[in-house]
């Protein structure tokens, strides 16, 4: 077969590589170790598996390097070994398919072809070459190249061959498949990774401004082939792009400049986003002029073998106008702050900085189904987002929504709280007002955090919770006292600290007892703060009444946990500007064409390898007398039934139009192979 | 691996096949002629109809994919003669929806017909239930081996499959009826898919149906599809999945087109091919019972291969066709995304399946396993990666 190789160790590793086993054990070798890119989350932070898998099995992993199966070693190395497989199998089989497409084994003697399995024999009363002249006629009509070759006047032997295509197919299949891996490869990130292992690149894992990135974590600008991404903000420009490798990047400077115009969202009249598109002009040094593009999904832009796509889209600084409400001073300080930057507070002698992370327009949710099907959504408004860090490091992460929302009937302000990114945000609720304002919560807070106010109110919550403590001077004194104390302990641990102090102090059997009466004291208190700051109209009517209770219920439940929100102020919203950002990604693939190639010829090739069957029919003459007696003989690559189907009719038609004496019976596939019929 | 030693076919064995006598294409030949012509006259008209109504409205990829249909449907309905029925009677019922409708959606709950035949949730309904009904009757032609009863059920499985189709046209006109911007094929959710799906496999298994002239896999393809039926059920009732949502911009192109139903070809032959592993495990081990009820082993195996390789084929087109999308919606034709990587796998493992089978020649109960097993792969490829993992390709999540 390899009649290049001479030497027996090669010619046997030759024929191991271009073996099928290897190659069914690569295609399935390849398909196993693909699972695990897709069951394990891949390129995430570093520090995201650590904190999966712990310090020993997150090196393991890494070593493995499991956090990238697809650009591993290991893992190139099984795929090309694969497309080195098939590329010798193709080297081994293609000039054999070759040549036996155009041998037409027309020298095939008869007692070759009766051990076929596909077999007829009869005697036809013509001579041989009408015989022949039928025969090929009926081949060519199904199909069938014929050639002939005659061994002198009495003996002759039609050879025909049909499914050249089959053929092709293989090679199409093979090499496409050789084509689509080295053309993947091409467009891949090997040689980012050959770079930083030889040192000659080293990934930038600080988030520093292009201009400052170094030297050695610039890509060249002519890079060939590269992947990257920018994010460029409204009214801003950027001359690189960032391609992700592990826990870094590498700057891709770019031969021209983007200058994002504008980033539209537009939405479906149900509140969805429906397109995003950018306006960008792109300049040039060799341009006489700047060029005005929109570039949206599934509509990228491509310029000068550069092509530019829609990505995402963040905040890109958007300009936030707040209020801030202390808990415990009545002034409300006005704030303007810009996504992406930090103010600094001096809280109580500590500094607290408010990082301003996300803002964002629209937030949908899917409203509460009500019938049932069709669930439609709901915008609860804009909502910013900022992180709040103590002196120490500790940082807590706050939503807040811009107006309210209505759930169940009642308005809330929404103020979602977390402590890391891992966690779900729990929500304080802040019950709206009848103006439509937090302010009127506000206030009761700031009214229970204010201890001056508190000798006012008390008497008040004394003669509402026990009218008879007012005539025993010591029993007043201590019920003020511990008042006093259960409103302290409120401020301080919420309505969890009270219950723990019950369980704590109060005996098994009267917990539950002593735990309501807590309750109901603390809301009559409450309710005195909230008559304090807001009298109630002289003469209430029911429907108010009715309000306020409902007003007074959400706001204890919301001073419940005001301790666990972990902030010693409020934020509102009062207006903003949007500043959006898009991010675009930036590609240069030049082995697209190649695999584009390969796609095409893999289409191709898989039809023809199932749809044009391969086949070969002889027909074998011989002259005796004024008769000829033929022996048909077949042979198919698959599709043996079909073959048989075909193989039949065509002998049919043969044997009509030879006028051929009725066709003894003939036993078709259930023949076995040598049996000669009579 | 090449295969080439195809000059001596000693040594292949293949088992006698006890067919019927006459090929199939003899004894069809008065049902394949039978109104083509006309048909086919009709059905460019109409194509040419559409393009001097809408031609302006519509952009060349739209003029390529209609035109490209029509031909598609020229050579289909050529081979598979009952297409032409089954199409006739979608094109009547849609229209009759599209003229009772009157441009108003509301019409859905207050006209008779609509409400209880052809809205899009009316027809999806009868088409369970006619699926279900199918199944039955196949079960019961099955094991009673009655004639009649299989009449019956391939009618059913006809009309289930004119019923779902039409749900699938007149839930195209309902969401464009909604508002214009939210129009779209009805193939972009999992509740829509699985529609296609149960047509899809229905389609594939009645052409093998007629082709093979036997029965006898009805119930056990048909159990796959009511499988489906169940889910789909399920899906509509407990999470509203029913509702038609507009499209989110990565969805919205010409591509998805053609790259789902290529899928769906996909999908649904290898679920055949599974099915028909089991009917070939029960075919080699259980005895006279079943071997009295289905075909001879080696007519399974031959299907199967040919159900196989017909998958195989859409499947290549369906990755290709989503590839060539990714590299414009994604910014690269491969990502590695877990949708991607699984086609992958799939594509792989019935690669290796068709080289041990063309080349190797195996036959018989490993590849039918192997069969068996690809349904798992498959199911995982299309359903576990909406389920359990995340990626670029996140459409349909349960």
């Amino acid at each position: 077969m390899s009649n290049t190789t001479s030497r027996p160790v090669l010619r046997a590793a030759v024929r191991f590589l271009g073996s099928m086993n290897l190659a069914i054990t690569l295609l399935v070798g390849v398909a196993m170790a693909s699972v695990v890119g897709t069951v394990l989350k891949q390129n995430q932070p570093y520090p995201d598996y650590l904190a999966k898998f712990g310090p020993f099995w997150f090196e393991v992993f890494r070593s493995l390097g499991l956090y990238d199966v697809y650009t591993a070693a290991w893992f190139l190395f099984a795929l090309a070994f694969l497309v080195f497989s098939v590329s010798v199998c193709l080297w081994r089989n293609a000039p054999l398919m070759m040549r036996a497409m155009r041998d037409y084994q027309e020298g095939r003697g008869r007692r070759q072809l009766e051990r076929l399995k596909f077999r007829r024999e009869f005697v036809s009363p013509c001579e041989i070459t009408n015989a022949r002249n039928v025969i090929q006629q009926a081949l060519r009509r199904q199909g069938y190249r014929c050639r002939t070759r005659s061994a002198g006047p009495r003996h002759c032997t039609v050879a025909a061959i049909r499914g050249w295509g089959n053929r092709l197919g293989y090679l199409c299949t093979h090499s496409a498949v050789v084509l689509i891996c080295v053309g993947g490869l091409l467009d891949g990130n090997v040689p980012l990774k050959v770079g930083t292992l030889l040192g000659r690149l080293r990934v930038e894992t600080r988030d520093l401004p292009a201009s400052e990135v170094p030297a050695e974590s610039r890509l060249p600008r002519d890079n060939p082939s590269f992947r990257a991404s920018v994010l460029i903000p409204e009214g801003q420009r950027a001359d690189a792009a960032y391609v992700n490798v592990a826990d870094g990047y590498l700057l891709q400077p770019l031969p021209f400049v983007v200058a994002l115009r504008k980033f539209r969202i537009e939405h479906y009249q149900t509140g969805q986003p429906k397109s995003f598109e950018s306006d960008v002009t792109l300049s040039k040094p060799g341009w006489t002029a700047p060029r005005d593009y929109t570039i949206a999904v599934n509509h990228p832009l491509s310029v000068e073998g550069y092509t530019l796509y829609q990505a995402s889209f963040e905040d890109g600084g958007s300009r936030l106008r707040l209020q801030l409400h202390r808990w415990r001073s009545p002034d409300v300080e006005e704030l303007e702050a810009r996504v992406n930057t930090t103010v600094t507070r001096d809280e109580d002698g500590r500094e607290l900085r408010l990082e301003f992370t996300d803002f964002r327009r629209f937030n949908l949710n899917p409203a509460p189904a009500e019938d049932g099907a069709r669930r439609a959504f709901i915008d609860y408004g804009p909502s910013f987002t900022y992180r709040l860090r103590q002196a120490d490091g500790t940082a807590r992460e706050f939503v807040n929504y811009m107006q309210p929302v209505t759930l169940q009937g009642r308005a809330y302000f929404l103020s979602g709280v977390r402590d890391s990114p891992a966690d779900e945000l729990r929500y304080l609720h802040i019950p709206a007002d009848e103006d439509g304002t937090p302010d009127q919560f506000l206030s009761l807070a700031r009214a229970l955090y204010d201890d001056s106010r508190w000798a006012r109110v008390m008497p008040r919550v004394l003669e509402d919770a026990a009218p008879a403590a007012a005539r025993d001077a010591t029993l007043h004194s201590n019920l003020e006292q511990a008042l006093r104390r259960l409103l302290i302990l409120f401020r301080q641990g919420g309505l969890d600290a009270v219950l723990n102090f019950v369980n704590a102090v109060v005996p098994e059997a009267h917990r539950s007892a002593a735990g309501e009466a807590y309750v109901k004291l603390l809301q009559t208190a409450l309710r005195a703060f909230y008559d304090d700051i807001q009298p109630p109209p002289r003469p209430v009517s029911a429907a108010a009444e009715q309000e306020r209770n409902l007003f007074l219920k959400d706001a204890f439940a919301a001073l419940s946990v005001l301790p666990l929100y972990g902030s010693p102020f409020y934020l509102s919203l009062s207006g903003y500007t949007e500043v959006l950002a898009s991010g675009l990604q930036i590609t240069r693939t030049p082995g697209k064409r190649v695999v584009y190639l390969g796609f095409g010829l893999l289409l191709a090739g898989v039809f023809l390898l199932f749809y044009v069957p391969y086949r070969r029919i002889w027909a074998c003459l011989e002259a005796r007398g004024d008769e000829t007696r033929v022996l048909l003989a077949g042979t198919a690559l698959r599709h043996e039934p079909d073959f048989d189907r075909e193989f039949s009719r065509l002998a049919m038609k043969v044997h009509r139009d030879t006028g051929a004496r009725p066709m003894p019976p003939v036993a078709t596939l259930a023949g076995t192979p040598g049996q000669r019929e009579t | 691996m090449s295969g080439a030693n195809i000059s001596s076919g000693v040594g292949m064995s293949v088992a006698p096949l006890v067919m019927d006598t006459l090929p199939a294409e003899d004894a069809g030949a008065v049902d394949q002629r039978r109104y083509y012509r006309p048909f086919i006259a009709l059905l460019w008209s109409a194509c040419a109809w559409t393009l001097a109504r809408y031609g302006r409205a519509m952009d060349g990829y739209e003029i390529i994919i209609l035109l490209g249909v029509a031909a598609i449907l020229t050579w289909l309905t050529r081979r598979y003669a009952p297409l032409r029925t089954l199409l006739l009677a979608v094109a009547a019922a849609s229209l009759a929806a599209i003229v009772l409708y009157r441009h108003d959606l509301t019409r859905a709950e207050t006209h008779f017909a609509l409400k209880y035949f052809l809205s899009s949730g009316a027809a999806t309904m009868w088409m369970c239930v006619l699926f279900g009904m199918a199944t039955l009757a196949y079960a019961l032609h099955w094991w009673r081996r009655s004639p009649y009863a299989g009449q019956l059920a391939t009618a059913l499985a006809w009309a289930a499959t004119a019923a779902g189709l039409t749900a699938m046209m007149v839930r195209w006109r309902e969401s464009y009826l909604i508002a214009a911007d939210i129009g779209h094929i009805p193939i972009s959710n999992l509740y829509e898919v699985f529609v296609l799906f149960c047509l899809i496999t229905a389609l594939v298994y009645l052409y093998y149906e007629r082709e093979y002239r036997t029965r006898s896999l009805g119930v056990f393809v048909m159990t796959i599809i009511s499988a489906a039926i169940g889910f789909l059920l399920w899906y509509s009732s407990s999470r509203g999945a029913d509702a038609i949502q507009p499209l989110v911009p990565a969805l919205n192109s010409y591509w998805m087109k053609i790259h789902v139903p290529a899928n769906f070809i996909g999908y649904g032959c290898f679920s055949i091919a599974a099915m028909i592993s089991v009917a070939y495990l029960l075919r080699e081990r259980g005895g006279a019972f079943f071997a009295a009820r289905l075909p001879p082993a080696a007519v399974l195996d031959e299907l199967l291969y040919k159900i196989i390789a017909l998958g195989f084929a859409f499947f290549t087109l369906a990755t290709i066709l989503g590839a060539l999308w990714a590299a414009e919606a994604w910014g690269g034709y491969w990502s590695w995304d877990p949708k991607e990587t699984w086609a992958l796998i799939v594509w792989l493992n019935y690669a290796a399946w068709l080289h041990l089978r063309i080349v190797r020649g195996w036959e018989g109960r490993v590849m039918a396993w192997w069969a068996l097993v690809g349904l798992l792969v498959t199911s995982f490829a299309f359903l576990g990666v909406n389920m359990f993992l995340s990626g670029l390709h996140s459409y349909g999540q349960l």
